[in-house]
């Protein structure tokens, strides 16, 4: 346990002693403010509520989390640090576990920081605090999870640019299988059965239920067992690699 | 090599069995699963009323929605709200499964489901471009159906109500009655000859009796009836305008018999159309109501010519001419305090707006308990009713003298009672032309006390409760809505249904709402308004009196093509130049009213942009100057 920890706080100090993380927190924060403002109409809505900022999450983490994620393994890989690495006393699943984790606290942290908006609309109204905490607690399971696909991908190749893109192809598909239009498309193949099960496998579906104000077992479940899946795929892909 | 393919080879068959195994927890996860309801008016739990009914439903009710969700042209409020509808139908399914099916279709055009559900009575509504929506809801228990035809999203609060509703109709098979008496037409008029020639048409029946009808059944009760009828029993009298001796004994003695009674008058009613018709005839109007007789034997203290101000609850009225709004002590706009806090039926009541109502007291000898509802601040007076004909607001405000005594302008009077008559008065004369033998009808037996405790409602106004001081009606999709203004329609509703003893449909009348404005806004707004409505009515009314006496001096050229004098010509100027100037002003108070808003919206933009970045700028920078020393040490 004390060697994640001690992974942990390691490759978070090098994200804050790097501009990486500042420019990234930056580009997230005003990227989310600003789409709320100005894209989502805020003001205008006249609601008290943060489900204009929530609802572009799925589509700016499209872009964001892979940013970050795509240099986690590739980069060790590509300078060899990956070596070093695997040099001491930890298992791969521990490794794994501490690039992730490191990576999510991360993105954690720029959730927090979006706390002015948290104040904002309590001072403009009264708004259902409850299904805000609840928007938050989806937001960065979301964020995991497309991290734990990220880290998949970024464990395939030493290319990074491979990796992102790889990595927003295969998030998009997901954020996809829930989205209004897909959806139908979908029901126009396959029976109803079927396309629901799909549609079930969507992080929109499970974003938007989550972020209503009721903390469903389902939900957290799709979010947990997508990163737990993602991350042992993590390790079985880097020890096929350590093997050669 | 032959080592490496086969490790790959088992690494593609451990990955293919992760993602199985994340796809079949997903799928159990689907049939084993709890939920946490963490908003904070519990939107998506049910209520205890609704619980309540829900258990007692002992034969299989199946619930039909039928929503096209996929409608291309479908705004969002309706797309939203019809998922919170289908998510709202499950929650009633989850609280009796055994009992309970629940269906959602999704009537596509053309197909066998919207066939269904216009045999059902669902019309759905166009959505202009030949697109029709369906957002219907039919429940059925056996043979019988029930319909909420179109699910209205500004009905949103009471979404919940409405199905416990149907579902608690459904399962009823005997409703209570009530039975109205009433000298205003509250359950709709046919317009008689004098009102058609006016080209008045019938006037519909008042909103709260239609709210009101959907629990109860509720029927006209005759000011000339002896008795009231057996199966009555709730009684409402309405603005009761010198009723006869035979009225009011039926009224005495339905109380005594245990039948619940309210009592709603008003010492200057403006909704009273027999008082307007008089008052446009020239003749000196008789709005006012009273029980006289009956009050007098229950020891209630009411004055029926008097109006209650209220200091302490005003209410901002536009007094027309020059002198623009008022607050007008007359008209109660109600705040929290005024209401009783214990009573469920109550407690949650805000904001209420009454018109002239009265007060009463009880007489310390009253053989009746008094519980208040509503209760009046101390800051009031009583006013004659005849002042309202002659003087303005602001002269009558003047007129009321606080006594510190504060009035109930609504309670429930409980006791036992004794009557207020010897014996069952004379039957009226009847009419020599009348040709009809008179009907031989069994009367039951004088009571001179109660042999059970009475209850009493009394309301010292009417026009609280009439539509145009409680809803807001507007037209969506070719249907006619009404929302409620204020908690005026609560209030009545929520009364009569408490005495009714539908307490559980109480519960759920009261609760929380899916929208939050910006309350902020709003306050400045209202804020603003207040200042600058004052200065905009009085500019507007001197931009008149200028344009008035411009068009004077105007037509004075036309007519008579007399030449103007310089003196005219100047005068002219003068007032073309005012005219301008008044112009310019009203637009800076318009400008002003939106400014506050307009600049704290700027303000928040900009502090939710900038401070947090600029707080990490300086934290980055801390770090590398940490470690550029650690380093250059």
């Amino acid at each position: 346990m004390t060697q994640i920890t001690t992974l942990i706080k390691r490759e978070l100090m090098s994200y804050f002693f790097s501009p990486v993380a500042y420019v990234f927190i930056i580009i997230f924060l005003l990227s989310t403010v600003g789409t709320t403002f100005f894209l989502g109409n805020f003001f205008n809505s006249n609601q008290a509520s943060l489900e204009i900022f929530f609802l572009f999450h799925p589509w700016l983490y499209l872009f964001l989390i892979p940013a970050i994620g795509m240099g986690l393994w590739a980069e060790e890989r590509n300078t060899g640090t990956i070596e070093l690495l695997f040099t001491l006393p930890i298992s791969m699943m521990q490794a794994v576990i501490s690039k992730f984790l490191a990576g999510w606290i991360f993105i954690g942290i720029a959730l927090l920081l979006t706390f002015p908006m948290i104040m904002t609309v309590n001072y403009l109204g009264e708004p259902d605090n409850g299904v805000i905490f609840a928007s938050y607690l989806a937001s960065f399971l979301m964020a995991g999870s497309y991290l734990a696909i990220t880290c998949v991908t970024s464990s395939l190749t030493r290319n990074q640019v491979i990796s992102f893109i790889l990595s927003v192809i295969i998030c998009f598909i997901f954020v996809l299988l829930g989205w209004g239009v897909f959806t139908d498309v979908l029901n126009k193949m396959f029976p109803a059965w079927i396309s629901d099960i799909i549609s079930t496998f969507s992080f929109s579906t499970h974003f938007n239920s989550l972020s209503r104000g009721i903390i469903d077992s389902r939900d957290l479940i799709f979010f947990l067992s997508i990163i737990g899946g993602g991350l042992v795929i993590n390790a079985l892909i880097l020890e096929t690699k350590k093997a050669s | 090599m032959k080592k490496r393919q086969r490790l790959l080879g088992s690494t593609a068959v451990n990955i293919v069995l992760v993602l199985i195994i994340i796809i079949a927890i997903n799928v159990i996860a689907a049939s084993l699963y709890f939920r946490l309801d963490i908003t904070e008016e519990k939107l998506y739990t049910l209520s205890d009323g609704t619980e309540k009914i829900v258990e007692k439903i002992s034969t299989p009710v199946t619930l039909k929605y039928y929503f096209t969700k996929n409608l291309e042209s479908l705004p969002l409020t309706y797309k939203t709200f019809g998922r919170k509808i289908s998510e709202l139908l499950k929650e009633y399914q989850n609280l009796n499964p055994e009992m309970i099916q629940l269906e959602i279709h999704d009537p596509k055009p053309d197909s066998d489901e919207e066939e269904w559900a216009r045999k059902y009575g669902l019309t759905g509504g166009d959505l202009g471009n030949g697109e029709r929506l369906y957002m219907g809801l039919v429940i059925t228990q056996e043979e019988r159906e029930l319909n909420i035809p179109l699910l209205d999203p500004r009905r949103e609060q009471f979404l919940e109500y409405d199905i416990t509703h149907l579902l608690l109709q459904l399962s009823q098979k005997k409703d209570k009655k009530i039975g109205v008496l009433s000298s205003m037409p509250v359950m709709g008029a046919m317009a008689n000859r004098f009102q058609q020639m006016q080209g008045q048409r019938n006037t519909p029946k008042w909103v709260f009796i239609e709210e009101l009808e959907k629990t109860f059944k509720v029927e006209t009760v005759e000011p000339s009836v002896q008795e009231v009828p057996e199966d009555i029993s709730i009684l409402m009298v309405i603005h009761p305008k010198k009723l006869s001796e035979t009225a009011l004994y039926a009224i005495d003695q339905f109380v005594l018999r245990g039948g619940e009674l309210i009592v709603m008058v008003d010492p200057n009613s403006r909704v009273d159309p027999t008082a307007a018709m008089m008052a446009q005839m020239g003749q000196m109007p008789q709005a006012s109501s009273n029980l006289e007789k009956l009050f007098k034997q229950w020891g209630i203290n009411y004055q029926p010519n008097s109006i209650l101000g209220d200091k302490d609850h005003p209410t901002r009225v536009n007094a027309g001419g020059n002198t623009g709004a008022v607050s007008f002590t007359l008209w109660h706009t109600l705040s929290g305090e005024s209401f009783n806090k214990e009573l469920i039926a109550t407690r949650e009541l805000e904001d209420m707006l009454l018109i002239e109502p009265g007060g009463f007291t009880m007489e310390k000898t009253s053989p009746l308990k008094l519980q208040p509802l509503i209760r009046s601040s101390t800051n009031t007076g009583l006013i004659e009713s005849f002042m309202m004909r002659y003087s303005d607001p602001l002269t009558i405000n003047k007129q009321v003298k606080p006594t510190g005594q504060s009035y109930i302008i609504a309670g429930i009077l409980t006791g036992k009672l004794t009557s207020a008559f010897s014996k069952r008065p004379d039957p009226p004369k009847k009419d020599d032309k009348d040709k009809k033998p008179p009907q031989k009808v069994t009367l039951k037996p004088h009571l001179s006390k109660g042999e059970q405790d009475s209850k009493i409602l009394l309301v010292t106004d009417v026009d609280f409760i009439s539509d145009n001081f409680s809803v807001e009606q507007f037209n969506l999709l070719g249907k006619v809505f009404r929302q409620p203004r204020n908690d005026n329609l609560n209030f009545m509703v929520n009364m009569v249904e408490f005495l009714g003893g539908a307490q559980e449909m109480m519960e759920i009348r009261t609760r929380g709402r899916f929208r939050r404005p910006f309350s902020h806004f709003l306050e400045l707004e209202k804020a603003a308004q207040g200042e600058y409505q004052d200065a905009e009515s009085k500019l507007n009314a001197q931009l008149k009196e200028v344009q008035a006496k411009l068009s004077q001096l105007n037509v004075q050229k036309g007519t008579n093509k007399i030449v103007l004098t310089k003196q005219q010509i100047e005068q002219i100027k003068q007032f073309r130049e005012e005219e301008k100037k008044t112009k310019s002003k009203l637009r800076e108070i318009r400008k002003l009213l939106r400014q506050d808003i307009e600049s704290a919206k700027t303000w928040l933009t900009q502090v939710n942009l900038i401070i947090v970045p600029v707080l990490l700028i300086l934290l980055g920078l801390a770090f590398y100057y940490i470690r550029f020393r650690k380093q250059s040490n």
